[in-house]
């Protein structure tokens, strides 16, 4: 049972980890970035070329990976939202389905569509009691809260941060304050897309495997666990996703449910909802 | 403002408005009438020009005495099964040049037609009609998965036209009619299969189960878990998972705390290599056994270390000593690399070697094709070929091991023996 | 008549249905909606589980298929009231995944074997033919786009249409916005189950797999492309996309390459759509038309 919680914590702060850039963003442009999951994938390939063809060795090339990634939410955000700002919320939502299918399809051209071994080797187990941990799995957990830490850093700690709350609560005075939007914007496309590429290079190190098609679920997934964590905030976004993780493991390992283990998601999200419109941490409106 | 008591309309401020600034209504079809018209008509005409051929007698034309005789293709070539539709594609084409090389048909020509249907069935639908109609093709080889084969199937036997389905599995493929035919064996009996040769050869008692939710694990999973009851042994753990799953840690823990003499795993070898190089590393030491959707270089590729001692069955073995067999994989390393070829290629080779047999024997039309399709008795690459009076396959199912990143051949298994 | 026109037709013509339907939940009343393929699937599961298990005609279980579609519509409808559109469409979002989801492991929807043997529609003792049921999906589809246009002019649209532009103040006006949120869903759920039912007897056979998160983009792309809230945006964007794949087929390696690039390109473009209200087109059609010249003299 603890080893189930151990899984169950551990895929939970992946998905937090993805979640937290996805909640990032749209707490301070309110759309939803459907290409996240696209920049998730991206980034793995990155990471892998780097690694395979370039011989960096891991952390190096997943720090350089990280600025591809951030620079890569940054265009898109440039090229394709900013352009749509005002424009009726669906339009970004769109845009950002063209941009994943574009980024998916190329990708696999580019790369192929088998799915690839990630050569990153870390050998080696870590028994705690009746929890028994691969080495690969600490890395993993400790470089997800490593990143999630940062962030929390940064919007709580920093100036900077300061400028990203102002902006998510409310953008319009934040301008008339002197804050420059469109540099808080680019900033949290930047932070965001990097969370969203770390863990997709963890996970293709950690499964061993990347392949074009592996951003769509984990992408759809963020978005349920930002709505159940309460629209925009981060920290609900967080507790969610490990949430999720906990849940998702623990029915998956348990029972045979007539469900798909990816629809687990949705019907806690369709769940919660019913009771709780506003998310877990969202706050309490007459109407959300 | 809850909203109005429910006999006032939905719009309460109507008898305000002017009635001279009213539009009366226009007929309100005429615009998209025409567009519709429009657009219906040049997609029409564009598609029917397209591909047409010269008229001849179906599937074939003739050019200086020798006969072109097309055989269709559909697959998935694009997306995410690509890789599996571009092997089996492969595979056919490499049959359709040898065979015109070789002359194997006296007078006639082959020439393959294959169109990417992307799994998708209603791609599947119009690219059987497309073969029917446009290219006028005498035969098919059915080189995708089940969903795409149960559509296409029952168009090519309305129009009379021969499908040989290379791997997809559903039960219910070749009972669309008698011009359908099927040379790998359903999923029900490749389970069986496994759990009468880990039973009665192997001796395991319990063996827990991991199978992919689609067709292909269901039938199989079906088919293994009922054997393993009738010769009294047990599943203690039968989980299933989706096809692009990464995470298999609670099923894997499932299956360790269940303490079985062995794991089965169904499924492809995409997430097979992911499970068993999970399990290897959560300390899950009992043999793994597994399906054909492993046999491919990918698998030892992804799961490297992981994946030596693996059993699986398959219609293919690499060390089968017939020349025939040596040629199919050396030709085509040489000209697809990539690796040895899997029982993908392997099958869309033999469908090609099917229809060539029959048209030999038979002839030339699809109706000649399909008289002779059942007396079938070929050697093929994927081991020999007839078929039963449901149009299904007899063949023996080979059980390989990985060992040393190749598939060896350990044992055989008959299915009608039993 | 060629029958692969013909077939390409019939494809093209269900998702002219499914586009319409998603055009009156989203174009018209604003609400977005991104599981458009649970309404699809559940058309499609009742004429098949009807016509296969319990051996009623097509005739009857596609107006049935209509109904149940409409149905879930309703109940769908009735969350809507409560979320706002980012919390709506993640919802949808996910009704269309748990659908799918359902429909490949509850044996009662043929589980991963789907469900087969769905029969081609006969009248008596004629059976159509390709021609004949392309015939009907015309038929129906001109309907659906009869019935949007009129809806479109009605007092329902109007109501619609304010709801979409700010349903605070629509409501301050007194119109009974859950009526016409509920009004909406059905509707358009109704338009995908119509659509469903043909797909199913139009392939004989179906399974979850034809009724994922694709299908429900492709109709979202289908109206936002083509000019989201007209309905020829939605006939445009169903044509134009629903043959793509037919159409491209030269191209086929990168057709999705494509399809993605063209929705981006369109969106920050002409994110009205090709045919929106913005556009060229539609701007002129506007000036042409009757309230144009009232407008402009």
């Amino acid at each position: 049972m603890l080893q189930q919680v151990a899984n169950g914590l551990t895929i939970g702060i992946v998905y937090a980890l993805i979640a937290s850039g996805l909640a990032l963003v749209y707490g301070v442009l309110r759309i939803l970035h459907f290409a996240h999951g696209g920049v998730y994938m991206v980034t793995a390939y990155v990471a892998l070329f780097l690694v395979v063809a370039a011989g960096l060795s891991f952390w190096p090339a997943l720090l350089l990976a990280l600025v591809v990634a951030g620079i890569l939410g940054m265009l898109i955000e440039r090229l394709v939202y900013r352009r749509l700002r005002g424009e009726s919320p669906i339009a970004p939502l769109i845009a950002g389905v063209g941009v994943y299918i574009f980024f998916e399809d190329m990708l696999r051209r580019a790369a192929g569509p088998y799915t690839r071994p990630f050569p990153a080797d870390f050998p080696g187990n870590l028994v705690i009691g009746p929890v028994d941990l691969t080495i690969k799995q600490g890395l993993v957990f400790s470089a997800s809260l490593l990143g999630l830490v940062l962030l929390f850093y940064l919007i709580r700690g920093t100036k900077v941060g300061l400028g990203l709350q102002a902006v998510a609560q409310d953008w319009q005075t934040a301008a008339s304050m002197g804050v420059d939007v469109n540099r808080v914007v680019a900033l949290s496309f930047f932070v965001g897309s990097a969370l969203a590429g770390l863990a997709g290079i963890l996970v293709g190190m950690y499964f061993n495997a990347v392949e074009p098609g592996m951003g769509a679920i984990p992408g759809m997934k963020a978005f349920a666990i930002v709505v159940l964590g309460g629209l925009g905030s981060v920290p609900g976004a967080v507790v969610a996703a490990l949430a999720l993780g906990l849940v998702e493991t623990l029915v998956t390992g348990y029972f045979n449910l007539p469900l798909g283990r990816d629809a687990i998601a949705f019907v806690l999200l369709i769940a919660i909802l019913l009771f709780r419109p506003q998310g877990l941490f969202g706050r309490s409106v007459d109407k959300v | 403002m809850k909203g109005s008591p429910p006999s006032a309309p939905l719009v309460t401020q109507a008898k305000d408005i002017d009635e001279r600034k009213v539009p009366k209504m226009r007929f309100p079809l005429r615009w998209p009438l025409v567009g519709l018209a429009a657009l219906a008509a040049v997609a029409m005409v564009g598609l029917s020009a397209c591909q047409s051929q010269p008229s001849g007698s179906t599937g074939a034309g003739t050019a200086g005495g020798v006969k072109e005789v097309k055989i269709g293709f559909f697959g998935p070539l694009t997306g995410d099964s690509a890789s599996d539709g571009t092997s089996a594609k492969n595979g056919a084409e490499m049959a359709v040049n040898e065979i015109n090389a070789a002359n194997a048909i006296p007078g006639v020509k082959l020439t393959l037609v294959p169109y990417d249907d992307q799994n998708k069935s209603e791609q599947a639908s119009s690219i059987a009609q497309k073969l029917i109609e446009q290219d006028k093709v005498a035969a098919v080889v059915d080189g995708s998965y089940s969903t795409p084969s149960r559509a296409a199937g029952p168009i090519f036997q309305r129009a009379k036209i021969p499908m040989i389905v290379a791997y997809a599995v559903h039960p219910e493929i070749t009972k669309a009619g008698d011009y359908i035919f099927r040379i790998i064996y359903v999923g029900q009996i490749q389970g069986q299969a496994m759990a009468d040769y880990a039973t009665k050869k192997l001796g395991y008692k319990s063996i827990a189960m991991l199978n992919v939710d689609n067709d292909y694990g269901t039938s199989i999973a079906e088919g293994f878990s009922n054997t393993v009851k009738k010769n009294g042994g047990t599943v203690p753990v039968a989980r299933t998972y989706s096809i692009g799953q990464k995470d298999f840690a609670p099923l894997i823990t499932a299956v360790k705390d269940a303490n079985p003499d062995a794991l089965y795993v169904v499924g492809y070898y995409a997430e097979a290599s992911l499970i068993v190089q999970q399990a290897r590393a959560a300390g899950f030491t009992k043999p793994i056994l597994s399906t054909d959707g492993v046999d491919s270089p990918q698998f030892p590729k992804l799961a490297g270390k992981d994946a030596e001692g693996v059993i699986l069955t398959t219609d293919f073995s690499r060390q089968d000593p017939r020349q025939k067999v040596q040629d199919f994989i050396k030709n085509y390393k040489a000209k697809y690399g990539g690796g040895t070829p899997d029982f993908l290629a392997a099958s869309a080779y033999d469908c090609v070697e099917v229809l060539a047999d029959a048209i030999k024997r038979g002839g030339t039309t699809p109706e000649q094709i399909k008289a002779a399709l059942p007396a079938t008795k070929i050697e093929g690459v994927a081991g020999n070929v007839s078929f039963d009076q449901n149009r299904e396959v007899v063949k023996t199912i080979f059980l390989v091991k990985v060992q040393n990143g190749e598939f060896q051949y350990v044992d055989k298994y008959d299915p009608t023996a039993q | 008549m060629d029958s692969y026109a013909l077939t390409v037709g019939i494809v093209a013509g269900i998702w002219v249905l499914m586009a319409l339907g998603l055009n009156i939940i989203t174009g018209y009343a604003g609400q977005v909606s991104l599981g458009h393929a649970a309404f699809y699937a559940f058309g499609a599961y009742t004429t098949a589980i009807l016509t296969t298990r319990v051996g009623w005609p097509w005739f009857v279980t596609m107006p049935l298929s209509v109904v149940v579609a409409a149905g879930l519509g309703v109940l769908l409808g009735l969350p809507s009231l409560r979320l706002k559109e980012d919390f709506l469409a993640i919802v949808t979002l996910g009704l269309g995944l748990v659908t799918q989801s359902l429909a490949l492991y509850l044996p009662f929807t043929g589980g991963s074997l789907g469900i087969g043997g769905i029969p081609y529609p006969s009248v008596g003792g004629f059976a159509f033919g390709t021609a004949s049921f392309f015939l009907l999906v015309a038929v129906l589809a001109l309907a659906g786009v009869a019935v949007s246009l009129w809806l479109d002019r009605s007092w329902i649209g109007l109501g619609w249409r304010a709801l979409r532009d700010d349903e605070l103040a629509a409501r301050a006006m007194g119109l009974d916005v859950t009526r016409l949120k509920v009004l909406a869903f059905a509707i358009g759920a109704g338009y995908a189950g119509l659509a469903g039912a043909l797909l199913a007897h139009h392939l004989g056979f179906i399974i979850a797999y034809n009724f994922g998160f694709n299908e429900s983009i492709t109709a979202l792309a289908m109206i936002v492309v083509g000019g989201m809230g007209t309905v020829r945006g939605a006939l445009v964007g169903a044509l134009l996309l629903g043959m793509a794949p037919e159409l491209f087929r030269p191209l086929a390696d990168y057709r999705m390459s494509i399809y993605g690039a063209l929705i981006v390109v369109v969106m920050v473009f002409q994110p009205g759509g090709l045919l929106g209200e913005r556009s060229r087109v539609g701007r002129w059609l506007k000036a042409r038309s009757f309230r144009g010249r009232v407008k402009h003299g």
